[in-house]
């Protein structure tokens, strides 16, 4: 464990210490600001605007800093061969891809902790500081849990520009998987609807644990729904990462 | 099938008919690294691995730390199946042109190696005050990586190499990007190594390098191992180029070249062909006193070129 959160650590310094972090950070503060400037075009709906805008930069700028950090973080390990003086030490291969998954999940909890602030404190100001507001962050950070582990997953096994694609369309295909129980129920039963059926069974739903709308418009948020849909994500999360420790244990590393 | 007589001897490292292959892409054909490797380093030497580029030395190593896996044949390390982390618990690698996350100052690097080899804090700051002490950084301890030249990168890497004060150390090009002092420091401190019972793998191009620290050389040539020589036995097997003796006075040496005189003492040179006892008759006669006698051997680099052109004349 001990060399889990040491590669953990030395991960989280390392993606705090990358440029671009900052530049999405930058990004996402700026777009949530913009979020005051938009609501003054709509009236009455000025808070909605807020929450809504500013749920969304956490949603994308969080994706992206999973995209470009995360797999970039990976992509220098195995390009610049960091990761093979890591690994001629005692270091079992599943302790080092446990440890970046940490160490990446550590900044993005940071990261969206800091977009979280900066969203209640603009709310604060409208004395609108729902805490509702609060959960529908929370299936955000679970989410981007579930895609570090994916951009994980990926890299275990494929070149950074594929992680990042694969990464990406995960994200997209969770989010469109829904649709895929639309598609069964207008097809003939018989072996395609099955087919179809057991393919939405694969495929993550991100959809179902995203509650921004249900948060933004005060629809009442079910704990069932918050419990289900976290211990589905996280249970896919550490299926990638079984996964990817299985495509890494004999990986060669030249 | 289990080799316990390695877990007995727990000999450093062990290669058994040990096969490798690359594919770079699935339509093209796999290039062999390594064709039926057999070596065994014995505890507490200095092995030097030579060869060409492409022998297959960097292979080796990288099967010897478990970073690949042979297609045929067994690597044990320490005793174990290369592949098992518990193996590589004492053993340290400094890899060639060595690259550390460069926001890292030095002492942060000793300091996260320690931790991947469970040492305590106490025990983490002890290590990397001694070891950037030794390998001369003790100024720069705390500047990040990226400002360092590529000779202190180096000298950082062998400090990093050595956090888990290893029974066996694997030395890729040590010496590269040292400048003649780092050289000359690299060299004691694999010497002191040594002393201190330390088994080291070191893979060189530079044959005068090898030549001074080396035991014994395993010379490798299109992954094949060509020759493993102890390198006391290779004094006698290197062949002798001509004769140079040392004399204090006297008319000329007959056949003999002089190659250097001063004052009384002059220094000679005979054929490769010429026999002691001819040289020492011509001293006798020539009325000088002989100070020494000794053979001109060639050196490890002409050996090595040597054995490389008699492996491509067999082939």
């Amino acid at each position: 464990m001990n060399r889990i959160l040491a590669i953990a650590s030395e991960t989280l310094s390392e993606v705090i210490r990358h440029r671009i972090l900052y530049l999405l950070l930058v990004f996402a503060a700026v777009m949530i600001l913009f979020s005051r400037s938009l609501s003054l075009m709509t009236v009455g709906e000025d808070v909605k605007i807020i929450k809504d805008v500013g749920l969304s930069a956490i949603n994308v700028f969080g994706l992206m800093v999973t995209l470009f950090v995360g797999v970039g973080i990976l992509f220098k390990d195995m390009e610049k061969r960091t990761v093979q003086v890591t690994l001629s030490g005692p270091v079992a291969r599943w302790e080092y891809l446990f440890g970046k998954y940490l160490g990446l999940s550590a900044a993005i909890t940071l990261n969206t902790l800091l977009m979280t602030l900066l969203l209640y404190g603009m709310l604060f100001l409208r004395d609108a500081a729902d805490p509702v507001l609060l959960v529908a962050v929370f299936m955000l950070w679970v989410e981007l849990l579930f895609l570090t582990a994916a951009a994980v997953f990926f890299s275990s096994f494929s070149t950074p520009i594929f992680s990042a694609l694969f990464t990406a369309a995960t994200y997209v295909v969770g989010h469109l998987a829904w649709s895929l129980t639309l598609l069964e129920a207008r097809l003939p039963a018989g072996g395609f609807a099955s087919a179809v059926h057991y393919l939405y069974l694969l495929v993550p739903d991100l959809e179902y644990g995203d509650l921004r709308s249900q948060a933004v418009h005060g629809v009442a948020i079910q704990a069932q729904q918050v419990v289900f849909a976290t211990a589905y994500e996280l249970g896919y999360a550490g299926l990638l990462l079984a996964l990817a420790a299985l495509a890494f244990r004999r990986r060669d590393l030249v | 099938m289990p080799r316990p007589a390695a877990v007995e001897t727990g000999a450093p490292l062990e290669f058994e008919g040990v096969r490798k292959t690359f594919q770079t892409h699935f339509w093209q054909r796999p290039v062999t690294s390594l064709d039926g490797l057999d070596l065994e380093i014995r505890e507490g030497e200095i092995l030097g691995l030579l060869g060409p580029n492409g022998a297959g030395k960097t292979t080796t190593i990288k099967l010897a730390l478990g970073l690949i896996f042979p297609d045929q044949g067994s690597v044990r390390l320490m005793g174990c199946p290369a592949e098992r982390p518990s193996a590589r618990a004492q053993v340290g690698y400094l890899p060639e042109n060595p690259y550390f996350p460069d926001d890292l100052s030095g002492r942060e690097l000793i300091h996260f190696a320690g931790r991947l080899h469970g040492l305590s804090a106490a025990d983490r700051r002890h290590r990397a005050e001694l070891l950037l002490e030794q390998v001369g950084l003790s100024a720069a301890a705390d500047r990040p990586l990226r400002k360092y030249s590529k000779g202190m990168v180096q000298r950082a890497g062998m400090a990093r190499a050595l956090v888990g004060s290893p029974r066996f150390i694997i030395l890729d090009e040590p010496m590269s990007g040292l400048d003649p002092v780092g050289r000359r420091q690299f060299r004691d401190m694999i010497l002191k190594l040594r002393e201190q019972g330390t088994t080291v793998l070191f893979a060189s191009h530079v044959l005068s390098d090898a030549e001074m620290l080396c035991d014994r050389v395993a010379i490798l040539r299109a992954g094949r191992l060509l020759a493993m020589r102890d390198l006391g036995g290779l004094e006698e097997e290197r062949a002798i180029l001509g004769w140079e003796v040392a004399v204090m006075g006297g008319g000329s040496l007959g056949a003999a070249r002089l190659v250097a005189e001063r004052g009384e003492e002059r220094l000679w040179r005979f054929s490769a062909e010429a026999r002691p006892d001819g040289i020492l008759s011509a001293i006798e006669g020539a009325g000088a006193k002989l100070q020494a006698l000794r053979p001109q051997r060639e050196t490890l680099e002409e050996l090595f070129l040597r054995t490389l052109s008699d492996a491509e004349e067999d082939s």
